[in-house]
């Protein structure tokens, strides 16, 4: 019993310690290097400054104003929002693969980001506020995959499989929905705004877009985190979970609802970014193995880690902003083909 | 720990009943074996007993207390069901595989403790194949997957057992030892109900059977009386011979049969 004894502690994952301390630094040494990167050019010294007269109380040192404005009401919010925005689609997308047994489904699966979309698109053809609009989008996401469970609760047998087909259905009713705006939404001024925000871009970002989608994407990835041991019992499939005493019905409620609220959260402040709930949780699974209990707090930190750096990516790579959506889709493709490709000698 | 089936029926629609009028009790432990032609409805029964599907009538009742009145983790928790066939999505590693064993023993938020573990390590090494703990389920043989699956009824510390034909992906070797090891757990005190569609895994190893015909039991009790060659006869329609020989060492008497 030489690795119980080395191990020791309460649930153990076994020799996985490093796992921890470089989950939560890689993300923080990321985040800060992201500070020092941007369109605006602030010397690294006042940049320096700036972040340690926010860390430290005791330290205080002279920053020109405007450039403090630019690093914490800019730059910062921009950093966070897009961590936040990465490690709730990871966190989703590991969720839902676990939940439906399948390794390529994600959170859009049950219709989230169709349903978000055609709420954002309605906000903008009425000329809505930006908060507006996140909240249509918000509203909308939540809206989709409820009729998805509607039609699920219809069916008595075999209830994952009815409810990702009643997800692709909805998916399909609020795309065509969306289609219809676009085709008939004025071509000057709100079709590129649509066609913008369905692109997915984290540009616009500011502190009240933080302030909006935090409390529920908090809300969700901490009721994920507290049950994602289940999750692995949950994924042996629904008669397995049953026979070991787990109310299926429930669980797959809440990690719906959760999945759901997260990435409804997250669509409705930065657009439409694909990738990160099927790359991130598949990258996860090779570097530390299929059990939920590490996945999902790996998920999180790789999620939001990538998405940083594809936006650091989006907003300094050319003179003018290319949309984060893209770029994901870009670079994550041929990520993902080549991780594939050598998947078999990781896992 | 008893487990009583009075006047159970069940069935997918109401035209397809699978059972009806089934009346069954476990009083002692040992081994109970439902013997029957495949599609008799012995899974749909063992199902029902783990409180995965609901019957339509009728009740079951572990230790007085019946099923419906159950909360599914404390059904679990008292009785153990291993699947006859499984497949698994994700490259789980055995000793997490087994782990999940525990899951009606914890609250939803809660993850497995260090006695967690220690248990799932112990039903590991019970079952005889710590050598696996550390691989991955979907990478070892069917006769391995069979006895994992036993080692994560066991970290469930039930008190009933059930099995839904644990020898029928098995080969002759595998088989007699999940025989055995059913064998070795019921005398430790477990009440083990399996199913078999052959007679004479039910004739070696079985304290008791019941033979299944058309959702009903045709007939139950001691090996001896339910399983002659007329009553095989009419569970699987072909013609059977019953053959008793003696061991010449040990004297013990066994019976076998064969298709005429």
């Amino acid at each position: 019993m030489a690795i119980s004894a080395e191990a020791g502690q309460k649930g153990r994952p076994r020799n996985k310690r490093w796992v921890l301390p470089v989950l939560i630094l890689v993300p923080v040494v990321v985040i800060i290097i992201s500070l020092f990167i941007g369109k605006y050019q602030a010397n690294p010294i006042d940049i320096f400054n700036i972040i340690l007269t926010k860390i430290l109380p005791f330290y205080d040192a002279e920053v020109p104003s405007n450039m403090r404005t630019a690093i914490l009401q800019v730059r910062l919010p921009r950093i966070l929002l897009a961590m936040l925005v990465g490690m709730s689609l990871a966190i989703g997308g590991a969720s839902f693969q676990g939940l439906f047994r399948n390794p390529l489904v994600s959170s859009q699966i049950l219709g989230v980001s169709s349903g978000a979309s055609f709420g954002a698109a309605i906000a903008i053809v009425f000329s809505m506020s930006s908060l507006v609009i996140q909240l249509s989008a918000f509203v909308f996401g939540l809206a989709a995959v409820g009729l998805a469970l509607l039609i699920n609760r219809f069916y008595k047998t075999s209830p994952t499989l009815t409810l990702v087909l009643a997800g692709v259905v909805i998916g399909s009713l609020f795309s065509s929905m969306v289609s219809l705006i676009t085709y008939t939404a004025d071509p000057n001024i709100k079709l590129p705004a649509i066609v913008f925000w369905l692109m997915g871009s984290l540009a616009s970002s500011a502190n009240q877009d933080l302030m909006f989608a935090l409390p529920p994407m908090i809300a969700g990835i901490t009721v994920l985190l507290l049950i994602r041991w289940r999750l692995n019992v949950l994924s042996m499939g629904e008669e397995d979970a049953k026979a070991l005493g787990i109310n299926t019905d429930r669980l797959r409620i809440i990690v719906v609802i959760c999945a759901t609220m997260i990435t409804s959260a997250a669509v409705s402040v930065s657009g439409v970014i694909g990738w990160i709930g099927l790359v991130i949780p598949h990258f996860g699974r090779m570097l530390v193995g299929p059990d939920h209990k590490i996945l999902l707090p790996t998920c999180l930190s790789m999620g939001g880690t990538y998405l940083l750096l594809m936006d650091n990516i989006a907003r300094t790579a050319t003179t003018a902003e290319i949309p984060i959506g893209i770029i994901t889709g870009i670079i994550g493709a041929p990520i993902f083909a080549y991780l594939l490709t050598r998947g078999s000698r990781w896992s | 720990m008893s487990m009583q089936i009075i006047n159970a029926s069940f069935g997918y629609r109401k035209d397809k009943i699978i059972f009806s009028g089934i009346n069954l009790e476990t009083a002692d432990n040992g081994v109970l074996c439902i013997l029957g032609r495949n599609g008799c409805g012995k899974t749909t029964m063992l199902k029902s007993l783990c409180g995965i599907l609901k019957l339509n009538g009728g009740d079951i009742l572990i230790d007085g207390k019946s099923i419906i009145d159950m909360e599914r983790h404390e059904i679990a928790s008292i009785v153990g069901y291993i699947p006859q066939e499984h497949n698994v999505g994700f490259a789980y590693k055995v000793l997490d595989v087994v782990l999940m064993g525990r899951a009606p023993h914890l609250s939803i938020f809660s993850s497995p403790s260090e006695q967690d573990y220690k248990i799932a390590e112990e039903a590991i090494e019970m079952v005889g194949i710590s050598y696996l703990s550390e691989s991955k389920y979907t990478e070892i043989s069917g006769g391995e997957r069979q006895l994992v699956l036993v080692a994560r009824t066991l970290a469930q510390q039930p008190k009933v057992l059930l099995m839904d034909e644990p020898t029928s992906h098995l080969d002759f070797r595998n088989q007699t030892l999940i025989l055995k090891l059913i064998d070795k757990l019921a005398k430790s005190g477990l009440s083990v109900i399996m199913t078999s569609h052959f007679p004479d895994h039910a004739l070696s190893y079985s304290g008791k059977i019941a033979l299944m015909h058309n959702g009903q039991f045709l007939a139950q009790g001691k090996p001896a009386d339910v399983v002659t060659e007329t009553t095989l006869e009419t569970v699987y329609g072909i013609g059977v011979k019953i053959f008793t020989i003696n061991d010449p060492a040990t004297g013990e008497e066994f019976r076998f049969c064969r298709a005429a």
